[in-house]
């Protein structure tokens, strides 16, 4: 179905249990972000969509990290990744959970 | 065999699969690594690959800490209780710790998160699923993975790991070939994070006509996430926990956002709550598990499944009362069109509109999935805060192979990721592979060329049978010497179907049967020796289905140790119908050796690291 994202494209449902007389039509817009569908049932109905695809232009916000601050020194050690733990928009560090709480195979 | 020609290519990383886990680990790998060479390979383009290739209506884990809507904790707890009490908790715990910065930078980069209009918030689906408008998901993904790789291959089928020929149990690396040119590809490498597909379709799909292996769960999901672990001696943990999706028919488009958003609700053909009439049977089989909350989705498959072999079928959800509402109609319609558009033609094809008439639901053939709603999987190591002793073996999300880490599909035990959780557990493994390299673990691995070559033979094998084997026909296309891939794929699908718990028993099997197919799936691994491919396509489907076949191998195993029925409604076991807490209050772990092919298989502890208390008030 998406072998052509780019350019609208006609599909016909599975022989094996889709009758025939109906069509699912998509044109994919990346200029303009969007996604439009037309749908013709097979008798006759028509319905039409359009959806987003992007909310900023496609790809400039997505961060090179390469050239992005290196990790302080010994972070490496802890359990944070890339972003946290500011990333999370929590007060304070990544939870965790105390190890004295664990038990061995009861039934939760 | 001469012509094909080979490449080699050395990196510190080596990334197979460029799915949602995949991006995750080659984005990540990129922030710790700075100087370190990072190779993603992928079996198709990774614009549009792995399980949201066609898209995604919700992103179905998200905690919402920052406003304290769920803490990891809660969902350890929903998982838990979802899977029937067997999860790896502490691998549940921390992928949840770590989702959110995972959504926030999605919706950094682009993509279009549905918001609620009074509070800001990500509207919810439910209490787990936020919704998107998400047919470009996976393309705004695979950007952030390509600006952090130092090279992506697309089009290339891994094969086989590479294991170190110096020290025992270590990694080396991994073969493929490129399905278009034919070329060989060796790719050496002091780590490797497997982020393949689960298994689809290796069992006899309802659609065995044009719809057959076209139709969702992920199509192209080979199980190359458990064959490539499994081939090298890597443990793997609940392999016998397969779902069974209850799905509108045909399309088998999701019922997630019709359930918990558009609130729509299942009925017989008699319009009546089925669901109730099963409780005290249910209640039998499960004990108190039945009083959950919410209901294990596989007692909800259960009911669906009794009810339908009493007679009350077909089984309709119920959408003409919410669709009536314009809104909800469009987010009933967009939320296939964006994701699973099938199921809108199927729709348009049959003259369903949801308006005037109650969809049918169906129970889909059973998938291997780890990153859905299933704990099959490779045993990993856990991190280090969170583990206790049997869980941890120095680098999170390790395999009990050196160097060789997991994500996704691959890794077991940690249900309940779906994208952001498989990203986020790809960012996870890469962290961890960053470390492990660093520390000096990979120091002088020798791969040797008689490694590589002797593979090389074997990969390709499948052409040099069909060149030989088509010699001897003399009319027709019938070989008496190779069978082709799709004879292979249907003949594996048939005996998982018939004896491993598939739609033809209704999901029920026995000792007896998975016994007889273990024998038949053994056969079927001697003739995949013979399977004959026309060409570097053919090629392909001939490897997916030995990844597939192994896979199948390493389930029935699993089916057959475990004595009990822990989760009726995805399976069976005729002679243990009850759940055994008693004896299976446990995680399933195998091995299956590389030299004599023989699976071994062991009982391991299940830690609950978070306690049920709040449970009960928060529900």
């Amino acid at each position: 179905m998406k072998a052509c994202p780019n350019h609208a494209i006609d599909v016909r449902g599975y022989a094996d249990f889709a009758p025939m007389g109906h069509s699912v039509r998509v044109r994919r817009e990346e200029e303009k972000g969007t996604i439009s569908w037309r749908i013709k049932f097979r008798n006759g109905t028509e319905k039409n969509f359009v959806s987003p695809i992007t909310t900023k232009p496609w790809g400039k916000f997505i961060p090179k990290l390469a050239e992005e601050d290196k990790p302080n020194q010994g972070e490496i050690t802890t359990q944070r990744l890339y972003t946290e733990p500011k990333g999370l928009n929590i007060d304070g560090d990544l939870p965790t959970v105390s190890k004295d709480s664990f038990k061995k195979g009861v039934y939760y | 065999m001469a012509k094909v020609k080979t490449h080699v290519e050395e990196s510190d990383i080596l990334i197979i699969g460029g799915g949602m886990a995949g991006t995750g680990a080659t984005f990540e790998a990129r922030h710790w690594g700075r100087d370190l060479k990072i190779v993603c390979v992928e079996k198709a383009n990774i614009d549009r690959s792995g399980a949201v290739a066609q898209g995604l209506y919700a992103i179905n884990c998200y905690m919402g800490m920052q406003w304290n809507e769920n803490q990891p904790e809660d969902h350890v707890r929903y998982a838990r209780n979802d899977l029937m009490g067997m999860v790896r908790e502490d691998l549940g715990y921390d992928m949840a710790r770590h989702v959110d910065s995972t959504v926030h930078m999605f919706d950094e980069w682009g993509l279009p998160m549905m918001k609620n209009e009074k509070t800001g918030r990500y509207l919810r689906e439910g209490k787990w699923q936020i919704m998107i408008h998400g047919e470009s998901y996976k393309p705004i993904v695979a950007e952030a993975a390509k600006k952090s790789a130092n090279k992506i291959y697309n089009r290339i089928m891994i094969t086989h790991l590479l294991m170190d020929d110096e020290k025992e149990n270590r990694i080396g690396g991994a073969v493929g070939f490129n399905m278009r040119t034919g070329d060989y590809h060796v790719f050496k490498a002091k780590a490797v994070i497997v982020a393949a597909g689960g298994a689809s379709h290796i069992f006899k799909p309802r659609a065995v006509g044009e719809g057959m292996g076209r139709t969702w769960y992920a199509p192209w999901s080979n199980g190359s996430a458990y064959a490539l672990p499994i081939a090298v001696g890597a443990k793997m943990t609940q392999m016998e926990n397969r779902i069974v999706l209850c799905r509108f028919k045909d399309g088998y488009g999701p019922v997630g956002a019709y359930f918990l958003h558009l609130k729509t609700y299942t009925q017989n053909a008699n319009g009546e709550n089925y669901e109730k009439k099963w409780y005290d049977q249910t209640k039998s089989l499960v004990g108190e598990y039945i009083d959950h909350h919410p209901t294990p989705t596989c007692l909800r498959n259960h009911a669906f499944i009794q009810e339908v072999q009493a007679g009350g079928g077909p089984i309709h959800m119920v959408t003409k009362e919410a669709f009536q509402d314009p809104h909800l109609e469009t987010v009933g319609w967009e939320n296939f069109l964006g994701m699973t558009v099938g199921q809108a033609v199927v729709w348009a094809s049959q003259n369903i509109d949801p308006k005037y008439t109650n969809p049918e639901l169906t129970t889909s053939e059973p998938y291997v999935m780890g990153s859905h709603a299933t704990c099959s999987g490779a045993w990993v190591s856990g991190p280090e805060d969170l583990s206790p002793p049997e869980y941890f073996w120095g680098y999170n999300r390790m395999l009990t192979v050196d160097g060789l880490f997991g994500a996704g599909d691959t890794v077991g035990g940690s249900a309940h990721k779906f994208s952001s959780g498989s990203f986020t557990e790809g960012r996870l493994a890469a962290k961890a592979a960053v470390k492990y390299i660093e520390d000096k673990k990979a120091d002088g691995i020798k791969v040797s060329d008689k490694q590589y070559k002797d593979l090389k033979e074997v990969i390709y094998k499948p052409l040099e049978n069909y060149t030989v084997g088509r010699n001897e026909i003399t009319g027709g296309t019938v070989s008496p010497s190779y069978i082709s891939p799709i004879q292979g794929l249907q003949r594996l699908q048939r005996i998982m179907d018939e004896y491993v718990g598939g739609i033809a028993t209704n999901y029920m099997t026995n000792e007896n049967m998975l016994n007889r197919g273990l024998e038949l799936l053994k056969w079927l691994e001697e003739d995949l020796e013979n399977v004959g491919a026309e060409d570097y396509h053919q090629l392909m489907r001939a490897w997916e289905l030995k990844h597939r076949t192994i896979t199948s191998q390493c389930v029935t195993e699993h089916t057959k140790f475990r004595e009990e029925t822990r989760w009726p409604g995805y399976y069976y076991r005729g002679d243990h119908l009850k759940l055994d807490d008693d004896n299976w209050h446990c995680l399933t772990v195998s091995r299956r050796d590389p030299k004599t092919k023989k699976f071994t298989m062991e009982k391991v502890p299940v830690y609950h690291i978070v306690d049920e208390k709040k449970e009960k008030k928060a529900s």
